[in-house]
C-alpha cells in the first residue's frame, strides 16, 4: 500500500481502460452501437441500462466472451486484444457474473484452483490456493472458508468467492454484473462496504445495474446505454434519480405507481399451517399461515429458494401439501385440482413465465386461450371454434397492449415483456377472484414493469385478493398493502406496508426475528 | 474386378486398333472367313494347377491327348491359366482369352458358372464349355456354351466294392473336401459300393472342407488309420496328403480324377480316370461345323469318359479284378444300378424361372451355429441346383430384434420371392401376422412344428430338429470320455431346440453312467460370449472335464475348454476349427433334407402346411467326428452303434430322465 | 446342497469368475465416467467396444503380435471418440440419439468386418494368465485375484488412476468442473471443448481396450455383437457407481460376483429356475440403483451442450 502504483493483492493498477466505438451485431440486432466507455483506477463507475440495452454485451466483449465486430480496447493507453475470457485475464480484468461462475460441487479453493497453473504441475495445489485465499480474505476482508463446498455457501458469500477468484487471478479491475439482484439489503450494504474499499485500495470497479438508486448509492460517474446505444456519461453527483430514470426510458416514469387507499374486503384465500415438500424432497413450506382479503395485495418478501415458489404452487394445486389447508372464499379446496380451482377463478402468474406460463411453440392465440380452451366462446361440444378464438384473442392483444406481428406468431419470438403481456391478458382478463402474481417483472424493463404494476392495481380496485411473490424489495414496497416476509419455508412476520422498512425486512429476510434482534445488537 | 473390366475394355480397344492397323497390308486377312486357317485354338481356365494329380490335370492331359490325335500344335493350339481359385481372377482370364479369338475357351470349374453367364453372350462366335455341371444356359438363350460333367458316382461304386472286397478291419476311411458336387457324388458312389459287398463295413467319410489344405487331408487319414481303417480313398487336390499318410501307413488307396499311382506305386490299388478327350472330341467337330455350344456331356463308363486305372505295380489278386471287371460290366449294361445320390438330386425339381429364397436369420450366417446351419444347407441346395441362376439366395442375418426381423420377412415377402425362410423360433408371432397377407409366397418358420394351419394359415412351412438324437449320442460319447464324472453343459435359454439338445445330452449321459454329475448353466442369452465363457470357467471349476453347449455364444466357451484341456461336443454346425485339439465331434444340421422336400412341394402348388423333423435316420441330423482329434476306435464304435440304435429304434431317448 | 455354496472351491470359483467378468465392464464404464464427469453422456460405448475388439482381434490373427492389437484397439476406439466428440462438443448434436447412432455404427461395420476379412469364427493365442510371483501363491486370495491375464490387472489397476486424476490433478479439476458448470469453467478460461474431447477420446479408447479384453483377452475369438449389450450395462455401472471411479468398481464386482454366483446356483442343481438365476444381476443391481441413484447427483452439465453465443 506504500507503492501507490500496487493494489492490495500485489498486482499493478490499471490506470485507465478504454473502450472505442464499440460495435457489435447479433443476427438482426444491432447489440452495441458505436460505444465509448472508460473507467478508471479508485472509481466506481456505473453502467445503467434497461434489459437489451446493451450493457451485458458490451461488458462480455470486455472480458472476451464476445468478439466486437468493430471498435478497440486500451488499457492505460495501449491498445489490447482480448479473444477470450484468458487474455482478459492476463489483462487483469475480473467478471463477477449475475448467475455465478461457481462450480457447486466443488470447494470454495478448487473453484479458485480452476483454470490455473499449479505449482505441482500437473497435480492440484489446493493447500497452496487455500492459504493464499486466506491471506486476500484477510486484505480485503471477504472471509470464508477455502475447504468449504459453494452449495454449503449463502449467497452474499458465494458472491464473496466470486470476487476472490477474480482477485485471486490478479484482476485490478472488476465488472460486477447486476450483483444486487440476488441479495438481502443488509448483503447489499456488506457488498457495496467491500465495493468501495476496493474502490479506495485504487481497484477499478464496473457497476452494472437497473436500480437507480443504488448507483446514486455507490457510484461515482455513471454511463447510460439505451437501445444499443450511449445516451451519455455524467458524475454521479450531478444526476438525480429521474434525470436518469428518463435517460434509461426515454421518457419520463413514476416510481410509486398511484394507488388509492385499500378498502380490504372478505378472505378470498387463505393458508392455515400449510406444509409441502420441494422437488428434492426436502421440507420446503414448515406450516404457513397467510390469509388474503379482497381488494389487498399481499407482498410475500424473501430471498429466492425460501418457499415462494412451492407455496405459488400449493396454492395452485400444482405441489401437493404435506400438512395443513388451501381455502379459496371460504372452501377447502386442498385436494381440489388446478382445473377445480381454476374454476373458482383462481388466475396464475407464474415465476417461470417461459417454462411455466407459456408453450414456445405455440402461436399468441394458441397461448392466449390454453386456460379456458375448453369453454365458450373458444369451443364447442369439444371442437375449437377458430373463428371466435381469432375474434377474442384480437381483442386481448390490443386491450394488454401486446407488440406481436399477429396472432399467428410462435411465442418463442416474442420479448419477454410482450410474454408477460400475455399471460396478464390470459390470466387477468377473466375477472379472477383471487390472483397469485410470482416474479411478475423479473428480467422485464421499466416500462413492462409499470405496465404490469398498473394492471395488479387495476385488478386490487376491481375487488381481486393477491399475493404478490417477489424477491424485488422495491416492488414490494410499491405495491403491497401488507407485507409478510419468508424465510426457509416460514412466515416470519407480517407487516402493513404503511409503517415497514427495508431495514425491516431485510433482517427479516435475512432470518432474524424482531425478539431476536436485541440480542444480536446487544 | 471394376479395374479388370476397365483393363480388359482397354484391351479390347487396344486389339482393335491393332487389328485395323495390321489390316491394312494384308487385305486378305478379313476376306477368308470360312477357311480354317491356322491351328484350332483352346484355352482352358482352372483352379488348381495343372499337374494336381486330379481335377486339373484330368482336363489338361484330356488336352494333350487331343491335340495328339489332331496332329500336334500345328492344328491345335493350348493355353492355359491354372491355379484360378480366385473366380474374379478366372473371370478375367476367360473374358481375355475370348476376345483373342480362341476357338474354344473352356471354364473348368463349377464355381466360373455366373462368370461364364456375363461373357459368353458378348462373344457369340467364341464357344465355351464350362464344367462340371448339366448346365448350358440355353434357357437363357446362351447359345455358345457347352456343359460337360462327369458320373463320378459309378467310379466310385467300382473302388467302393474293390475297397470292402480288400479291406481286412472291416474299416475304411474316406477324405473329401467339401460335401457337394462332383466329390460328393463319388464319396456317395463308394460307400454304396463298399456296402454292396458288405453291408456291415465301416465307411468313415471325412469331410475336411477345404481343396487345398494338405496338412488337414494328412490329418484326417491318420484318423482313420487311428480308428482302424486299412483302406483309404479321397477325392479332390489335396489328397496328396493323405496318400503319404496311406503309404506310410501301409494302407491301400484308391485314386480318382487322375492317376495317382505314381504317389505311392505300393498301395495305390486302382484309379477313376476322366477321359473329358471323349467330351472334348465332339465338342471340336460341333465348333468346326459352325455349332458353339448348347449341348451338355456326361461322361461315364459307358461312353468311356470314365476309366478304372488299376495300378500296374499293384499286385492285384486275380479274382478281385475280375470282380471289379464284373460291376464296371454290370453299371455298363445297366445291371447295377448307382443310386443314391444320383436319385437324390434328382428329387430337386426344377423351376421355370430363378427360384428366389429369402432367409431371415438370428445371427452370423458364420456363426457356427444355428443361422449357419440354414445358409449352409441353402447353398449346397443352390448349388445342386445348379447356381446361382437356378436359385438366388438372399438373408438378412444378426436379426435379434424380433421387429427388425418381421419388417425384413414382410419387404422379402412384398418384393415377390418364391420362398422366405423365418429361421427362429422367436419370429413365430410376427410370421402368424404375414403370411396371410401374402398367400402366394411359401414362408418356411423354423424351429417348430406349427404350422398355423389350424389358423386357417396355409402358407407356412414348419421345421425341427430332433437334436435330443444328437445330443444323445454325444452324451454317450461324452460319459465314455469323461475321466472326473463331471459334465457341463452351457445354454442360451431352457426352451426350444437348446432344451431338447441338452435332454437328449443328459439322457444320453445317464445311459452309460448314471452317477456322472452333468451340470447345466443357462446363462439367459444368445450373445453373450463373455458369460458363456465364465459358465464354462465355473463347470471347469466345478471339476468337469467334458463341456458342450448349444447356440451362437458358445464360441466363447469353447476357448474356455480349449484353454483348460476339456473335451467338446458341438452341435448345429461343425465346430471343429475352433478348437481343433478339444473338439470330438459335433451334431451337424443338414436342413437340405427339409429345403428339398418344400421344393418339390411349391414345384407341385402347395405352399405351406406341412411341417418336417431332421433327424437321423432321415440324414437331416449327422454326426460329424473332427479329424483333428484322436478318439478312440472303441468310443466311435460305440457312437456308430448308438446312431444305428436310434436310427433302429433299438434305442429310444427318455427325456424325462 | 446351499451349504456347497460356501465351500473353498465354489467360493474361489465365483470370486475369480467374478474378477474376471467385471474386466471389460471396468475398462468401459471407467472410460465413460470420465466422458460423463464431463458432461457427456456417451452410449456408444456398445459400439466402441466391438470395434476395438475386431480390430485388436484382426490385429492379432494377423501378425501374432499383442502389443499392435491393444494399439488397434486403442486406435480404433480414439477415432470413435473423435468422431462422437465432434458430434456432441460442435454439433451439439442431442447425445442419447446420436451415441445409439455410434453403437449401431460399430455394430454393423465390426459385424462388416467380421464378414470380409474373417469370413467364419477364429481363434488367436491372446494374453496368456500371469501369475504374480508369490502373491499367486497366497492361498485363496492368490488364485483369485493374482493368476489372471495383463488386461484383468490393468483393469483394476484403472480404478485407482482414474480416480487420483479426477481427483489430484489439475486436469481432472477441470473435468469435474466442465461436466457441473461448463460456464463457469469457460469464465475461467478452461476450454470447455478441449476437456470434453480429451474425455471422450480417452472414453472410446478405454471402450476400445474393454473390446481387446474379451476378443484377445478373456476370449481371444471374435464373433459379431460379442459383447451383447455389455457396453450398456457399463453406462449403468457409471449411474450405479455415483460417478466415481470407487463406486463404479464396486458396481462392475456387485453386477460380475452375483452373475457367476448364479452360474454356480445353476451348476450346484440349487433348484432355482434358471430363468430367475439369469435375472439375479439385473434385479439386484436395479434394487443397488434405486437405493444409490436417491442419494447421489449426478454432473449437473450431463448431456447439456455447451456454447457462448447463444
Amino acid at each position: 500500500m506504500s507503492d501507490r502504483n500496487v493494489l492490495p493483492s500485489g498486482q499493478a493498477k490499471i490506470d485507465e481502460l478504454e473502450m472505442v466505438g464499440i460495435v457489435k451485431r447479433f443476427p438482426g440486432v444491432l447489440a452495441n452501437d458505436d460505444i465509448d466507455f472508460d473507467v478508471r483506477a479508485g472509481e466506481v463507475h456505473a453502467l445503467l441500462g434497461e434489459n437489451g440495452a446493451g450493457k451485458s454485451t458490451l461488458m462480455k466483449i470486455l472480458y472476451g466472451l464476445y468478439q466486437a465486430d468493430e471498435g478497440e480496447i486500451l488499457v492505460s493507453g495501449e491498445r489490447v486484444e482480448i479473444t477470450n475470457p484468458t487474455d482478459a485475464i492476463a489483462h487483469g480484468i475480473g467478471m463477477i457474473h449475475q448467475h455465478f461462475m461457481l462450480v457447486e460441487t466443488l470447494t470454495v479453493a478448487e473453484n479458485v484452483a480452476l483454470g490455473l497453473k499449479s505449482t505441482r504441475g500437473l497435480l492440484t495445489d489446493i493447500e497452496h490456493v487455500s492459504e493464499r485465499i486466506d491471506e486476500l480474505a484477510r486484505l480485503y476482508g471477504l472471509f470464508v472458508d477455502p475447504a468449504a463446498y459453494i452449495w454449503q455457501l449463502s449467497v452474499g458469500q458465494q458472491q464473496r468467492v466470486e470476487i476472490l477468484k477474480a482477485l485471486y487471478r490478479g484482476a485490478a479491475l472488476l465488472i460486477l454484473d447486476e450483483p444486487t439482484a440476488v441479495l438481502t439489503p443488509q448483503e447489499v450494504d456488506d457488498l457495496f462496504r467491500i465495493m468501495r474499499q476496493m474502490a479506495d485500495d485504487g481497484h477499478a470497479l464496473i457497476f452494472i445495474s437497473h436500480k437507480l438508486h443504488e448507483v446514486i448509492e455507490i457510484s461515482q460517474r455513471v454511463t447510460v446505454l439505451r437501445d444499443g446505444r450511449k445516451i451519455g456519461t455524467k458524475p454521479t453527483s450531478e444526476t438525480t434519480k429521474s434525470d436518469l430514470g428518463t435517460w434509461m426510458v426515454g421518457r419520463e416514469v413514476s416510481f410509486r405507481p398511484i394507488k388509492s387507499e385499500s378498502e380490504p374486503g372478505e378472505v378470498r384465500l387463505r393458508l392455515d399451517n400449510v406444509s409441502a415438500l420441494s422437488n428434492r424432497e426436502t421440507p420446503a413450506l414448515k406450516g404457513v399461515s397467510l390469509e388474503v382479503r379482497s381488494g389487498e395485495i399481499l407482498g410475500l418478501a424473501g430471498v429466492s429458494g425460501n418457499g415462494q415458489r412451492e407455496l405459488a404452487e400449493v396454492i395452485t394445486g400444482l405441489c401437493p401439501v404435506t400438512g395443513g389447508s388451501v381455502f379459496l372464499e371460504g372452501e377447502d379446496v386442498t385436494d381440489k385440482s388446478v382445473a377445480e380451482r381454476t374454476e373458482r377463478m383462481l388466475s396464475y402468474i407464474p415465476e417461470e413465465r417461459m417454462r411455466d406460463g407459456m408453450i414456445r411453440n405455440f402461436t399468441v392465440a394458441e397461448n392466449l386461450i390454453l386456460r379456458e380452451h375448453n369453454k365458450a366462446p373458444y369451443a364447442r361440444s369439444g371442437f375449437l371454434d377458430l373463428d371466435q378464438i381469432a375474434v377474442h384473442t384480437g381483442d386481448l392483444i390490443q386491450e394488454y397492449n401486446v407488440k406481436t406481428p399477429s396472432q399467428e406468431t410462435y411465442v418463442k419470438s416474442l420479448s419477454g415483456g410482450n410474454i408477460q403481456k400475455l399471460v396478464l391478458a390470459r390470466e387477468l382478463s377473466r375477472q379472477p377472484r383471487v390472483i397469485v402474481a410470482a416474479q411478475p417483472t423479473r428480467g422485464l424493463d421499466i416500462g413492462a414493469t409499470e405496465y404490469v404494476h398498473q394492471q395488479l392495481i387495476r385488478q386490487r380496485s376491481s375487488g381481486a385478493a393477491t399475493l404478490l411473490i417477489s424477491e424485488d424489495l422495491d416492488e414490494i414496497l410499491a405495491l403491497s398493502d401488507r407485507i409478510a416476509v419468508i424465510y426457509e419455508g416460514e412466515i416470519m412476520g407480517t407487516l402493513d406496508a404503511h409503517d415497514a422498512t427495508a431495514e425491516e425486512i431485510g433482517l427479516l429476510m435475512a432470518g432474524v426475528r424482531p425478539d431476536e434482534r436485541s440480542e444480536a445488537v446487544g | 474386378m471394376k479395374s479388370y473390366k476397365w483393363m480388359t475394355f482397354l484391351l479390347l480397344i487396344a486389339l482393335m486398333l491393332g487389328a485395323c492397323a495390321g489390316a491394312a497390308p494384308t487385305e486378305d486377312t478379313t476376306g477368308a472367313p470360312d477357311e480354317p486357317a491356322g491351328p484350332f485354338r483352346v484355352a482352358v481356365v482352372m483352379p488348381s494347377a495343372i499337374n494336381d494329380l486330379a481335377f486339373s490335370q484330368s482336363m489338361y492331359d484330356a488336352l494333350l491327348t487331343v491335340q495328339e490325335r489332331m496332329g500336334g500344335e500345328e492344328k491345335m493350339e493350348i493355353v492355359f491359366s491354372e491355379s484360378m481359385f480366385v473366380v474374379d481372377d478366372a473371370a478375367a482370364a476367360i473374358r481375355d482369352y475370348a476376345s483373342q479369338g480362341f476357338d474354344l475357351v473352356i471354364a473348368h470349374g463349377s464355381q466360373y458358372g455366373s462368370s461364364l453367364q456375363e461373357i459368353a453372350p458378348d462373344f457369340p462366335e467364341t464357344a465355351f464349355a464350362w464344367g462340371t455341371t448339366l448346365d448350358t444356359f440355353e434357357d437363357q438363350g446362351i447359345t455358345n456354351v457347352f456343359a460337360y460333367e462327369a458320373a463320378s458316382d459309378q467310379g466310385g461304386f467300382v473302388n467302393g466294392v474293390l475297397a470292402a472286397t480288400l479291406s481286412e478291419s472291416g474299416v475304411i476311411g474316406v477324405v473329401g473336401p467339401i460335401e457337394t458336387g462332383d466329390a460328393k457324388l463319388y464319396v456317395d458312389g463308394f460307400v454304396a459300393g463298399a456296402q454292396s459287398v458288405n453291408p456291415d463295413i465301416d465307411v468313415n467319410v471325412n469331410w475336411i472342407g477345404s481343396f487345398s489344405d494338405v496338412a488337414l487331408s494328412a490329418e484326417a487319414a491318420n484318423t482313420h488309420i487311428s480308428a482302424g481303417a486299412d483302406v483309404l480313398t479321397g477325392t479332390a487336390q489335396m489328397v496328396v496328403g493323405a496318400v503319404g499318410v496311406a503309404e506310410e501307413a501301409g494302407a491301400l488307396w484308391f485314386g480318382t480324377q487322375a492317376d495317382q499311382s505314381s504317389l505311392a506305386p505300393d498301395i495305390v490299388v486302382a484309379n477313376q480316370v476322366y477321359r473329358w478327350e471323349v467330351v472334348l472330341e465332339d465338342v471340336i467337330e460341333l465348333v468346326q461345323s459352325g455349332t458353339y455350344g448348347a449341348k451338355s456331356y456326361r461322361i461315364n463308363l459307358a461312353n468311356g469318359g470314365e476309366e478304372i486305372v488299376f495300378n500296374p505295380g499293384f499286385d492285384l489278386p486275380e479274382d478281385v479284378k475280375t470282380l471289379a471287371e464284373d460291376t464296371i460290366a454290370g453299371i455298363i449294361d445297366g445291371s447295377i444300378v448307382v443310386g443314391g445320390s444320383a436319385a437324390e438330386a434328382q428329387t430337386l425339381p426344377s423351376f421355370e424361372e430363378t427360384f428366389r429364397v429369402a432367409v431371415v436369420m438370428p445371427s452370423a450366417i458364420n456363426d457356427l451355429a444355428f443361422s449357419q446351419s440354414m445358409y449352409d444347407a441353402l447353398v449346397t441346395i443352390q448349388e445342386r441346383m445348379g447356381g446361382e441362376e437356378k436359385m438366388e439366395i438372399v438373408f438378412s442375418e444378426s436379426m435379434f430384434v424380433v421387429d427388425d426381423a418381421a419388417a425384413a420377412i414382410r419387404d422379402y415377402a412384398a418384393s415377390g420371392y418364391d420362398l422366405v425362410i423365418a429361421h427362429g423360433s422367436q419370429y413365430g408371432s410376427s410370421l402368424q401376422e404375414i403370411a396371410p397377407d401374402f398367400p402366394e409366397t411359401s414362408f418356411a418358420w423354423g424351429t417348430t412344428v406349427d404350422t398355423f394351419t389350424d389358423q386357417g394359415i396355409t402358407n407356412v412351412f414348419a421345421y425341427e430338429a430332433a437334436s435330443d438324437e444328437g445330443g444323445y449320442v454325444n452324451g454317450v460319447m461324452a460319459a465314455t470320455l469323461s475321466e472326473s464324472g463331471v459334465i457341463g453343459v452351457v445354454g442360451p435359454i431352457e426352451t426350444g431346440d437348446a432344451k431338447l439338445y441338452v435332454d437328449g445330452f443328459v439322457a444320453g449321459v445317464s445311459s452309460v453312467d448314471p452317477r456322472i454329475d452333468v451340470n447345466v448353466n443357462w446363462i439367459g442369452s444368445f450373445s453373450d460370449v463373455a458369460l458363456a465363457a465364465e459358465a464354462a470357467n465355473t463347470h471347469l471349476s466345478a471339476g468337469a472335464d467334458v463341456l458342450t453347449g448349444t447356440a451362437q455364444m458358445v464360441v466363447g466357451a469353447i476357448g474356455a475348454a480349449e484353454e483348460n484341456g476339456a473335451l467338446w461336443f458341438g452341435t448345429q454346425s461343425d465346430q471343429s476349427s475352433l478348437a481343433p485339439d478339444i473338439v470330438v465331434a459335433n451334431q451337424v444340421y443338414r436342413w437340405e433334407v427339409v429345403l428339398e422336400e418344400i421344393l418339390t412341394l411349391i414345384s407341385e402348388g402347395k405352399y405351406g402346411g406341412q411341417a418336417f423333423v431332421i433327424d437321423l435316420a432321415n440324414g437331416g441330423e449327422e454326426v460329424a467326428f473332427n479329424p483333428g482329434f484322436d478318439l478312440p476306435a472303441d468310443v466311435q464304435a460305440l457312437a456308430e452303434e448308438t446312431i444305428q440304435g436310434i436310427i433302429d429304434g433299438s434305442i429310444t431317448i427318455d427325456l424325462g430322465g | 446342497m446351499i451349504t456347497e455354496l460356501v465351500s473353498s472351491t465354489v467360493l474361489i470359483g465365483i470370486l475369480a469368475s467374478g474378477i474376471r467378468l467385471a474386466t471389460p465392464y471396468l475398462y468401459a464404464a471407467i472410460g465413460e465416467t470420465f466422458g460423463q464427469r464431463s458432461g457427456v453422456l456417451n452410449l456408444g460405448v456398445e459400439g466402441q467396444m466391438l470395434l476395438g475388439a475386431f480390430a485388436a482381434f484382426y490385429l492379432v490373427f494377423m501378425t501374432g503380435n499383442l502389443v499392435l492389437g491393444l494399439l488397434a484397439a486403442l486406435a480404433v476406439g480414439a477415432l470413435m471418440g473423435l468422431a462422437m466428440a465432434f458430434v456432441t462438443v460442435n454439433l451439439k448434436a442431442e447425445q442419447g440419439i446420436s451415441g445409439i447412432g455410434f453403437y449401431l455404427f460399430g455394430l454393423g461395420m465390426s459385424d462388416l468386418l467380421f464378414q470380409r476379412m474373417l469370413g467364419t469364427v477364429e481363434t488367436v493365442s491372446g494374453f496368456s494368465k500371469v501369475n504374480i510371483p508369490f502373491l499367486s501363491d497366497i492361498p485363496v486370495i492368490g488364485e483369485i485375484l493374482f493368476r489372471q491375464n495383463l488386461l484383468v490387472y490393468g483393469a483394476f489397476a484403472l480404478v485407482p488412476i482414474a480416480w487420483f486424476v479426477l481427483n489430484k490433478t489439475t486436469l481432472g479439476l477441470k473435468i469435474r468442473a466442465v461436466g457441473e458448470n461448463p460456464e463457469a469453467a469457460d469464465s475461467l478460461g478452461v476450454s470447455v471443448a478441449k476437456v470434453r474431447y480429451f474425455t471422450i477420446i480417452l472414453g472410446g479408447m478405454l471402450s476400445g481396450i474393454a473390446g481387446a479384453s474379451l476378443s484377445i483377452g478373456l476370449l481371444n475369438v471374435f464373433q459379431q455383437n460379442m459383447t451383447s449389450g455389455l457396453g450398456f450395462i457399463a453406462v449403468a455401472l457409471v449411474y450405479f457407481g455415483g460417478w466415481r471411479p470407487w463406486g463404479v468398481l464396486g458396481g462392475a464386482l456387485l453386477f460380475s460376483m452375483v452373475n457367476s454366483l448364479q452360474l454356480w446356483i445353476q451348476v450346484l442343481g440349487i433348484p432355482i429356475p434358471s430363468d430367475i438365476a439369469v435375472m439375479m444381476p439385473y434385479v439386484l443391481t436395479i434394487l443397488a440403483l434405486v437405493v444409490t441413484v436417491s442419494r447421489v447427483r449426478g454432473p449437473s452439465a450431463l448431456t447439456k451442450p455447451f456454447g457462448r453465443e447463444e
